[in-house]
């Protein structure tokens, strides 16, 4: 799938695929395997299955992307993740396979789906019992109302004799309770001869109020209940993107996407245009540095990634990168890895002739190659003295008042 | 070596036919099937006692009419293979 010839699209928009589709598909998913229950919609569980159903496919395209399977800026991966992440749990998509025994955590996930279906069936049974006991007091409740409802029931019966002898003999012996019996009755015989037009027969014939009729005979709480995730889902989406669309998230997207050891080409350089952006105007700070050159100091980053960090700060410097920058390369001269301490130090030497020339650098800096032999003593001796030539550097700035002259350099 | 289906009556057939696609009360299953509610209530308990469906509500003859029968995904596969099996046979 990674050699799959797809439009790269940033990963928030992948993401946001992912989520949109994956909610049709759960939809659709739910509505087959609870199809049948009328009011499934209406039971937290059912949303809570919703949920999980959205967040796997969410997950599944994280971890695709994690392991290499496919890139998460992968506009055709998106799609397939959403509408076929149970083909790609099986294994049964060619081009995607899930590393190891991965594919066999859809097993108790599918258990446990059908624990909560089985639960939902449950409820469902409950909340129709009880709503048709609502329904059957509201129906013995008014004489004029129970009148109205036998002359519809009789009319439809498939056995109108023996209805009419079961109700002579329900009244001649009065029990308790009698109209309510009556109404059982009625309801049972009608909903044999309609299964499915029961409702609307006694709402059309004003036996039924249209509430009842709407609660009771057209899933009313169910659509009640999806009403309210739909709003809650656009007031959540509107409060997220108001949160998000910030320079506090974008810089994090964006140092995420840099960062990122297998993002495409499209993607990074997506990612090298906005920091350049930020870099070169005039309000960075440590937030947006900090986390680009801390890589730097782990052992496992790679020559290209340490390339593409210094190219970065090296490309887009000024006053304001320097000094935020600067104190972080000399901290991370401390590295166990040799070739990332030689790119460091060289980048702090071309930096310190471009910018810097007047302040000259100490011999044991200037003559240093750094190489795997390097002691740590060593090592640490050269970045004590890099760090007190910046100091050096920032005090000569700040008693002559003048920031140092930096010339802006050209892109990539 | 060939698992011999499970044997069914025509009137629990029916039902399950019915139930195989979604989940159905019994008000349904007796207009679908024309099941009266004391052979319907034995359909479904002979379904239920071989695991080929679940019953939300009571499968008794007074009750199976508000009852829920439904075929749960665990025995699926099983249904399919009964149901093709079913219509085969001459």
């Amino acid at each position: 799938m990674t050699g799959f010839a797809s439009p790269d699209v940033p990963a928030y928009v992948s993401y946001l695929l992912v989520v949109l589709f994956g909610a049709i598909t759960a939809r659709a998913t739910l509505n087959d395997r609870l199809a049948g229950q009328p009011d499934r919609w209406a039971f937290l569980d059912t949303w809570v299955l919703f949920a999980a159903h959205v967040v796997v496919p969410v997950l599944l395209l994280w971890f695709l992307d994690y392991t290499d399977a496919v890139h998460d800026t992968s506009l055709f991966a998106a799609l397939l993740v959403a509408f076929g992440y149970r083909q790609i749990f099986s294994g049964s998509v060619q081009g995607i396979a899930l590393p190891g025994q991965t594919s066999a955590l859809w097993v108790p996930f599918d258990r446990w789906v059908n624990r909560v279906a089985d639960r939902i069936a449950t409820a469902n049974k409950r909340y129709r019992d009880r709503f048709d006991e609502v329904v059957r007091s509201y129906l013995s409740g008014n004489a004029m109302r129970l009148t109205k409802f036998e002359t519809v029931a009789r009319e439809r019966s498939k056995d109108e004799p023996a209805l009419a002898q079961a109700l002579s003999t329900l009244r001649a012996q009065a029990p308790p309770g009698v109209e309510h019996k009556i109404a059982d009755l009625l309801l049972k015989d009608l909903r044999v001869a309609e299964p499915l037009q029961y409702g609307y027969l006694l709402y059309r014939r004003d036996v039924l109020s249209l509430p009842m009729y709407w609660r009771w005979s057209q899933t009313g709480r169910s659509k009640l209940m999806t009403g309210a995730f739909i709003v809650a889902c656009v007031v959540g989406s509107v409060v997220i993107w108001r949160s998000v669309n910030s320079k506090e998230w974008s810089d994090r997207y964006h140092q995420w996407r840099f960062a990122k050891a297998n993002a495409t080409d499209l993607d990074r350089s997506r990612s090298y245009g906005y920091l350049s952006r930020r870099l070169d105007s005039a309000d960075v700070d440590g937030e947006l540095i900090e986390p680009l050159l801390r890589p730097l100091q782990y052992a496992g980053i790679t020559a290209e990634q340490t390339d593409r960090v210094l190219r970065l700060v090296t490309y887009h410097r000024n006053a304001g990168v320097n000094r935020l920058a600067m104190p972080l390369l000399v901290e991370s001269l401390h590295t166990e890895n040799p070739d990332v301490r030689l790119r460091v130090h060289q980048t702090l030497s071309a930096v310190q002739a471009a910018d810097y020339a007047a302040t000259a650098i100490p011999d044991k800096v200037a003559n240093w190659v750094p190489a795997r032999s390097d002691s740590v003593a060593s090592v640490d001796e050269r970045a004590r003295a890099w760090s007190d030539w910046w100091t050096t550097v920032q005090k000569a700035a700040s008693s002559s008042g003048v920031k140092p002259a930096v010339v802006p350099a050209a892109g990539p | 070596m060939a698992v011999p289906p499970p044997q069914v009556s025509d009137d629990a057939l029916a039902v399950l036919r019915g139930v195989s696609e979604r989940a159905m009360d019994g008000y349904m299953l007796q207009s679908l099937t024309g099941l009266d509610p004391q052979k319907l209530g034995t359909a479904v308990r002979e379904l239920e006692q071989q695991g080929l469906v679940v019953v939300k509500g009571q499968s008794s003859t007074s009750a199976v009419s508000e009852a829920y029968v439904y075929v749960p995904p665990s025995v699926r596969q099983r249904v399919a293979y009964l149901l093709g099996f079913q219509v085969q046979r001459p």
